[in-house]
């Protein structure tokens, strides 16, 4: 039968749904969440299927962002994957938020650094290289200081001869520290991942179910104990 | 009506289906507390990954020992706060995607609420007027049930829930984590009247006090070293659950309410629902004392209390937030 896969992502400050049939895109949505994902997706995803004029029935698959990227955002969409791969009985794929990044990029004459804010002054960055129409991964995904990624594009230039490009709300954030000759930092375009991008680079990969789904946390838990983040004595009831 | 819960609020992953808000066909919990044991309190963000990889499982697992599937449900439900944010997120998000996928309303239900029908899931026909005792690491509240639906706020308390108190004790005296069980093992072998430890706000009102009495433990240990843990341990229970039965007691007394009811993680303490149990005999009051699977957090209470709030309110909108902070729709 036809072919309509969802693909969400949830992996910054973003939200975003595209549906993908058998002749291409259907809908693509991005709209700007902050960290409202758990209050945005579902009924972004509700608005796509209406667009298309597709039921919850109609789809065949789902694809995620499984980041790196927020871990609020990320665990929003993921659980939404997980349920809906879960309830419909349909194969899911996961793609990361830092080849989606980068994909659009395939055709750059030099390096591409997928760079995601990963707040508390650090990023997540993978770099790719172009190979005949296609990116290749040559650093995979990792937590970084921006002075030391600065470092790592500069040497790529000094090395290869050809430019870099930084793309990515990360690589906005610290466009100032990561410019210089040879490196360029993508616009505001390129900030986060197009869900269009998520469902294309699912096409052809190997499904998994909703165990397989795991997000790329690329840090450990903060391991602080939540008191402060339990209700309030006095918030917990009033009005 | 047949509804599928998920409970995510704090530190276990929970599903259960629960038929007209009072046949439990299935509860399932898979609790965390290994994870946070070792860090002596629960961690939120450990908290939050382990919903995320558990939650799917507990959910297959709650309808196969249901005998249902997603189309026979009517609503999906889930606590919708208070509780941990990161924690709360990921139960609201699958449930809101399960009940899309099913095409069946979704309820956002108050975990403190849920407390409250829980005595009602084990005892459909409890008396009310209740006052209800809810004591957990999180709360520490004393609610007047007045009829299906309706609660009244009578205290609650001004600094540190009674469960924190536990835990909190529990690890200066070296008691391990949670604290609630520990403190309730050893205190067995101590003696609940070696140390008279303060009373906090006893005679003023309904409203409850912990900090202090936390750092007279801290304050008499360091001054008395020799002393036995299993007596401090007693004490220190023995103060804090004396608070709560007089004052439970005395709020039935003024109100008129026609029994005590208890909930909550704290609930589960011995002392405690032996305590509730003789006031009320002694009193002329019911005594609603729920099994410690009902105390404690679980996603039937959540699946009782979606059914209830539905007939009254309708589903919730799929834009719904998870609020930490969220409050109990009291008078
Ligand atoms: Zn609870």
């Amino acid at each position: 039968g036809p072919v309509t896969l969802l693909a969400l992502d949830t992996a910054t400050p973003q939200i975003g749904v595209a549906l993908v049939g058998d002749d291409g895109l259907l809908v693509a949505t991005r709209i700007a969440g902050g960290r409202r994902h758990g209050e945005l997706l579902a009924p972004t995803i509700v608005a796509a299927l209406e667009t298309a004029g597709l039921t919850m029935a109609d789809l065949t698959a789902v694809a995620v962002d499984v980041g790196p990227g927020l871990f609020t955002g990320l665990r929003v969409g993921l659980a939404t994957a997980q349920a809906l791969v879960a309830a419909l009985r349909i194969p899911a794929f996961g793609v990361t938020s830092l080849e989606a990044l980068a994909h659009p990029h395939r055709r750059e004459p030099g390096h591409v650094a997928a760079v995601v804010d990963a707040r508390r002054h650090e990023v997540f960055r993978a770099i790719y290289a172009p190979v005949g129409g296609a990116l290749v991964e040559v650093a995979a995904p990792e937590v970084c200081t921006p002075a030391a990624l600065a470092e790592e594009l500069t040497d790529l230039v000094a090395a290869g001869g050809a430019p870099v490009l930084a793309v990515g709300d990360g690589a906005r954030r610290y466009a100032g520290v990561l410019l210089a000759p040879g490196v360029d930092v993508g616009g505001r375009l390129d900030a986060h991942p197009d869900p269009a991008v998520v469902a294309e680079l699912a096409t052809g990969r190997e499904p998994v179910g909703a165990g397989g789904l795991r997000p790329l946390y690329l840090r450990q838990a903060d391991v602080r104990i939540g008191w402060e983040q339990r209700p309030a004595p006095s918030g917990a009831v009033g009005g | 009506m047949r509804v599928l819960a998920i409970e995510t609020s704090c530190d276990e992953t929970a599903a259960a289906v629960v038929d007209d808000g009072r046949h439990v066909r299935s509860s399932v919990v898979s609790s965390q507390v290994d994870l946070h044991a070792r860090f002596g309190g629960v961690v939120p963000e450990v908290a939050g990954r382990a919903h995320l990889d558990l939650l799917t499982p507990v959910v297959e697992e709650a309808l196969a020992r249901a005998g249902t599937e997603g189309p026979e449900l009517d609503v999906v439900a889930a606590t919708i706060g208070p509780g941990l944010i990161g924690s709360l997120l990921v139960g609201t998000a699958a449930a809101k995607a399960y009940s899309l996928a099913w095409g069946k309303p979704f309820v956002g239900v108050n975990h403190m609420e849920g407390h409250l029908h829980a005595a009602f899931l084990e005892d459909p026909d409890m008396a009310l007027p209740a006052v209800v005792l809810l004591v957990s690491g999180g709360h520490t509240l004393l609610i007047l049930m007045t009829r299906d639906g309706r609660y009244r706020l009578l205290g609650q308390t001004i600094d540190d829930a009674a469960g924190e108190a536990f835990d909190k004790v529990a690890r200066f005296l070296g008691l391990g984590y949670p604290g609630g069980p520990a403190i309730d093992r050893v205190a067995r072998d101590g003696d609940p009247a070696a140390v008279a430890f303060p009373r906090g706000l006893l005679h003023e009102g309904y409203d409850f006090s912990f900090s202090g009495l936390k750092t007279s433990v801290v304050n008499y240990v360091k001054k008395h070293p020799e002393v036995g843990v299993a007596d401090v341990a007693a004490s220190f229970q023995e103060a804090v659950v004396d608070v709560l039965v007089r004052k439970a007691t005395r709020a039935a007394a003024d109100v008129g309410a026609r029994g005590i009811c208890i909930g909550g993680g704290v609930a589960a303490n011995s002392v405690l629902r032996e305590r509730v149990q003789e006031a009320c005999a002694a009193n002329g009051l019911a005594a609603f004392v729920p099994s410690r699977a009902m105390c404690t957090d679980n996603a039937a209470m959540v699946a009782a209390t979606a059914w209830h709030r539905f007939r009254l309110d309708g589903p919730t909108p799929l834009d719904a937030a998870a609020d930490p902070n969220l409050r109990l729709p009291l008078e």
